[in-house]
């Protein structure tokens, strides 16, 4: 350290230093001369001995002055002065150089930016540091509300735990005597959540208490400060107004502030900031959903999170949480397998979560910028070499005046690493501020996070910039300093041949490009089947009527299916309802039923998962599927029907009808099969094709509706909503209507096709310029052989063709290695989207035929220079 | 003096230091003195370039081993003197004492008992 002070001390007086070396040699030498005079020696032979055993003083001065000098510093300003003076010698190519970096880095920050923002940044409430989150394994599913009541009561002493959830609903506010309404996002909550996240309302007040459960009080509702000012105004005066939520009266009790964005953790999309949040014992007012709340093995929905007691670390609050779990592995034993459960600060990153969906999403987002990218890199890279071919005689000049290898691919090095700065920043710059704005004005509800950049998106920009320039810089550096600088230094033109090399990184690019491109055209194929659907399912004319608060209002059994028999009914008596059945659950609610199935002929046999729903015998009248074989349920209970997938696959080409099935595993039952009906898009267009079962249903632990309509089923939505309610008006209703559900995935479907072809387009316009650079470079680099051609009778047309043909070999390399990527591509597409066989013959054939057609085009644009070639001018320029 | 040159060795690298250090502990000296003194004391066996020996100088202060001071020298012209630091002196107990084991360990396989 001190050293180093030492240094700068030294570096700063360098000058006097420098004098003061003079006068210490002047006297070393005279000193010397007079010892050898004193000896006898004459003083002209004393003073050139002198100097002989003093050694090179220059060189040693040099030497010495060197010991004080910052020398990596200074040799790094010296290769920066030279690489800024490279770069204004070439301000177009700089500028090229930097847009396409930019470009490149630009997108990379902006899926980093979104992807740090939504999943890596800790949440901003206060104390965070002692907010952990809890789940039992699995951080995309739930717990069940009684496992939480379970954890959180009896590992009280180390944590105060928390739940909540989020649900759609319908929100309808009075205005100023109109009626607005809209879909919002609730976030339900336990009523001791904001406790926990210590949160303080802005206006009025948070949840009281703890009590999560019926009986209920009037349902209440907290607003985020977002959605008050967006709908209300900041209206001061707004606690204790009314607003319906899925047509259940609210009273507002309070306004949180906006600096509170939530916990959820990102699904899917990315999270957006909660309208508002309703206590935990609301939650069947707000969304019947498909099974009661106290049930301990159906409903996964809560989230969990806990505040660490004062003094107690994670170790101590694992350690109970641990203890609790094996005691309630004991106590329910059989229920469900067992937990394991997981406690973790929420302030740190959960690795966990890049598994999920939202995490995967990120990654493929990210492998398809990074592509982009790369692509960028290897059309940098290549008008790098081009620029490296210019400069060989600069180079060999350096070299053999004694330039160090090293030192020359430092300097390409630096020089590289200048440009990809510059483009970095730009890029990052850039999406930043389309982030930004995008992020602000088109989306209606502010997303719950906030895109300020912090030390990790400017790690990573460095990371990017890095490899950047290491990518762009290394292969050219490295050829440019190979020591054979004889050629070089004789200008003898073509002699480098950097051909293969250029070749390399265009058959790179077009890989890239065909695997992006490919991967657009699956995707916009998915789209275009699951939009020209087979109506299976006349989804535009079926309504689902949800309701499952009647358990919590006391119904049950016998009680129960009468309730749902005569909300049926009613349901069946309105104007254009043609006719109604029960589900359970509902098509296109999102939930999944499964069990194990078997043959009954081979009980020990492997089992087979399959989907089912559990309906009644008009199910498949009303829902519009074709019964192929047998008929419906005829009252029995023991009789299921099974989709064509699952008769094909259980029974193979021999009659399924009569067959036994057996389900489950600890509890079996056996089944008789009465019929077979065509495979339907029950749960999503995806499982289209999946082994389906469907039982007749038992109303008595609750059903869902459906009902076929004669006109377009939404405007029976609001018809169906008040008779159901006209049957008990505590109950609340979620009325839908199905096509909705269909329309949601295709639009997904779609989305990601956009987002999949802006991508290929660009990386399309990247490859093609590719192209077209270095055949132009190579018709520039070859005038001299194609004026030999020419003089020697080929026709100018065949000088083009010569060199289209030269410049599309790496591009049909490319493309065989492309299919190759892209078929391992659509093999795990297959599995995410619908409707695509794991090759896809359109989408390969017409990609890869758009590429070469492409390709060639922008080869032929500048080859068509090579026709033009003078011979005399071609032959008189060596 | 053809004769005398081949009796002449190198030093070992590393050692120069070593040696401007030892001869500091004599007192005050400047780079004239140095050298003189190394080669003296060597029985004029070390040849050390002598200008080599500035370069170690500048070294040596960098590291915090020496000092230098301007002064006079015994012709009156400015001259610079070296002088060892408490550090220097350290420096020296340490290379001194891993040149002795590895000057008798060199030994020991030359002229084995």
């Amino acid at each position: 350290m001190t050293a180093w002070l030492r240094r700068l001390a030294g570096y700063l007086r360098r000058r006097h230093l420098d004098d003061d070396l003079k006068d210490e040699i002047r006297l070393h030498l005279e000193l010397r001369t007079q010892a050898l005079v004193d000896e006898g020696m004459n003083r002209r032979e004393a003073e050139a001995q002198a100097r002989r055993s003093f050694g090179n003083a220059t060189l040693l001065a040099e030497r010495s002055r060197e010991v004080w000098r910052f020398r990596p510093l200074a040799s790094l300003a010296q290769d920066l002065r030279f690489g800024a003076r490279m770069m204004a010698r070439a301000p177009l190519h700089a500028a090229v150089v930097v847009a396409t970096i930019a470009l490149g880095t630009g997108l990379n920050g902006a899926v980093f930016v979104l992807f740090n923002a939504a999943l890596l940044r800790a949440p901003d409430i206060p104390e965070a540091g002692d907010v952990v989150r809890v789940d039992d394994g699995e951080p995309s599913v739930g717990l069940t509300y009684p496992d939480y009541v379970d954890y959180r009561d009896r590992a009280a002493q180390a944590i105060d735990l928390a739940a909540f959830s989020s649900a759609r609903a319908t929100v309808q506010i009075d205005r100023a005597g109109e009626k607005l309404t809209e879909e919002v996002t609730p976030v339900i909550a336990s009523g001791n959540f904001f406790d926990v996240v210590k949160v303080r309302a802005l206006l009025g007040r948070t949840f009281s208490g703890r009590e999560d459960l019926p009986p209920f009080g009037t349902p209440v509702v907290v607003l985020g400060e977002a959605y008050w000012a967006r709908r209300f105004n900041r209206d001061p005066d707004v606690v204790g107004r009314t607003i319906d939520l899925n047509f259940q009266p609210f009273t507002i009790v309070g306004v949180i502030p906006a600096s509170f964005r939530g916990l959820d953790v990102p699904g899917g999309g990315l999270p957006t900031v909660r309208e508002m949040y309703v206590p935990l014992w609301c939650l069947p007012q707000l969304r019947p959903s498909e099974a009661p709340l106290l049930d301990r093995t159906t409903w996964w929905g809560l989230q969990v999170i806990g505040r660490l007691r004062p003094g107690v670390t994670l170790g101590p609050a694992r350690a109970q949480l641990g203890i609790v779990a094996a005691s309630l592995d004991r106590e329910y034993r059989g229920l469900r397998g067992a937990r394991a459960p997981w406690i973790g600060h929420i302030t740190d990153v959960d690795l966990r979560m890049l598994t999920t969906e939202a995490g995967i999403v990120a990654a493929v987002m990210g492998t398809a910028t990074l592509m982009v990218l790369l692509i960028a890199c290897a059309n940098v890279a290549n008008l790098a070499l081009a620029r490296t071919c210019a400069r060989s005689r600069e180079i060999a000049v350096r070299m053999s005046l004694g330039a160090a290898r090293w030192r020359i691919v430092r300097q390409f090095l630096t020089e590289s690493a200048m440009l990809s700065s510059l483009g970095t920043v730009l890029g990052f710059t850039i999406a930043y501020w389309v982030l930004r704005i995008s992020t602000g004005s088109l989306a209606e509800q502010p997303f719950s996070f906030s895109l300020d950049l912090d030390l990790r998106v400017a790690a990573y920009a460095a990371m990017l910039a890095a490899l950047v320039a290491l990518v762009t810089g290394l292969v050219p550096a490295l050829q440019a300093s190979k020591p054979n600088i004889l050629p070089a230094l004789k200008d003898v033109a073509g002699t480098y041949r950097l051909g293969r090399l250029r070749a390399l990184f265009i058959g790179g690019e077009v890989a890239i490009c065909l695997v992006l491109l490919v991967t657009t055209a699956l995707m916009v194929r998915s789209a275009q089947k699951a939009e020209a659907i087979d109506p299976v399912m006349p989804a535009a004319y079926l309504l689902a009527i949800e309701n499952h608060d009647a358990v919590l209002l006391g119904y049950k059994d016998r009680k129960l299916s009468a309730l749902v028999a005569e909300m049926q009914r009613r349901v069946g008596a309105l104007p254009g309802v043609q006719s109604t059945a029960l589900a359970k659950p509902l098509p296109f609610s999102g939930s999944r039923y499964g069990t194990t199935l078997r043959r009954g002929d081979a009980a020990d046999g492997p089992p087979m998962r399959v989907l089912l729903s559990n309906v009644s015998a008009s199910f498949f009248q009303t829902a519009g599927l074709e019964i192929l074989r047998g008929r419906t349920f005829g009252g029995a209970s023991d009789e299921v029907v099974i989709s064509e997938a699952l008769a094909a696959r259980m029974f193979g080409d021999g009659d399924p009808l009569g067959q036994r099935l057996i389900t489950g595993e600890y509890d079996r039952s056996t089944h008789t099969v009465v019929g077979v009906v065509r495979n339907a898009p029950f749960v999503s267009l995806q499982l289209r094709n999946e082994p389906f079962m469907f039982r007749p249903i038992d109303a008595s632990d609750g059903a869902a509706i459906v009902a076929r309509t004669a006109g377009p089923a939404r405007t029976l939505v609001r018809p169906a909503a008040a008779a159901v309610r006209a049957v008990d008006p505590r109950l609340s209703t979620a009325v839908n209507a199905i096509d909705d559900g269909i329309a949601h995935e295709v639009s997904e479907v779609m989305q990601g096709a956009a987002v999949a072809g802006g991508l290929g387009a660009l990386a399309l316009v990247l490859s093609l310029f590719g192209v077209g650079a270095v055949t132009a470079h190579s018709v520039a680099q070859r005038t001299h052989e194609i004026g030999v051609r020419i003089a020697l009778g080929a026709a100018p047309s065949d000088a083009t063709t010569f060199v289209v043909r030269q410049s599309i070999r790496p591009v049909i390399g490319g493309l065989v290695v492309g299919f190759v990527g892209a078929a391992a591509v659509s093999r795990l597409a297959a599995a995410l989207l619908y409707g695509l066989s794991s090759v896809d013959p359109v989408a390969f054939g017409s990609a890869g035929c758009f590429l070469l057609i492409a390709a060639a085009a922008s080869a032929w644009l500048p080859a068509r220079r090579a026709a033009r070639v003078d011979p005399l001018i071609a032959l008189r320029a060596e | 003096m053809g004769k005398k040159r081949t009796d002449r060795q190198d030093l070992l690298p590393g050692t120069l230091d070593m040696l401007i250090l030892k001869s500091l502990t004599r007192g005050v000296m400047h780079g004239y003195g140095i050298a003189e003194h190394i080669r003296q004391l060597s029985d004029e066996v070390l040849h050390v370039e002598e200008g080599s020996l500035y370069p170690a100088l500048q070294r040596l202060q960098i590291q915090g081993w020496i000092d230098s001071e301007w002064g006079h020298s015994v012709n009156n012209r400015r001259a610079r003197y070296y002088r060892l630091t408490k550090a220097g002196r350290r420096q020296l107990g340490d290379v001194e004492s891993s040149f002795t084991r590895l000057v008798a360990a060199i030994t020991r396989v030359m002229k084995p008992a």
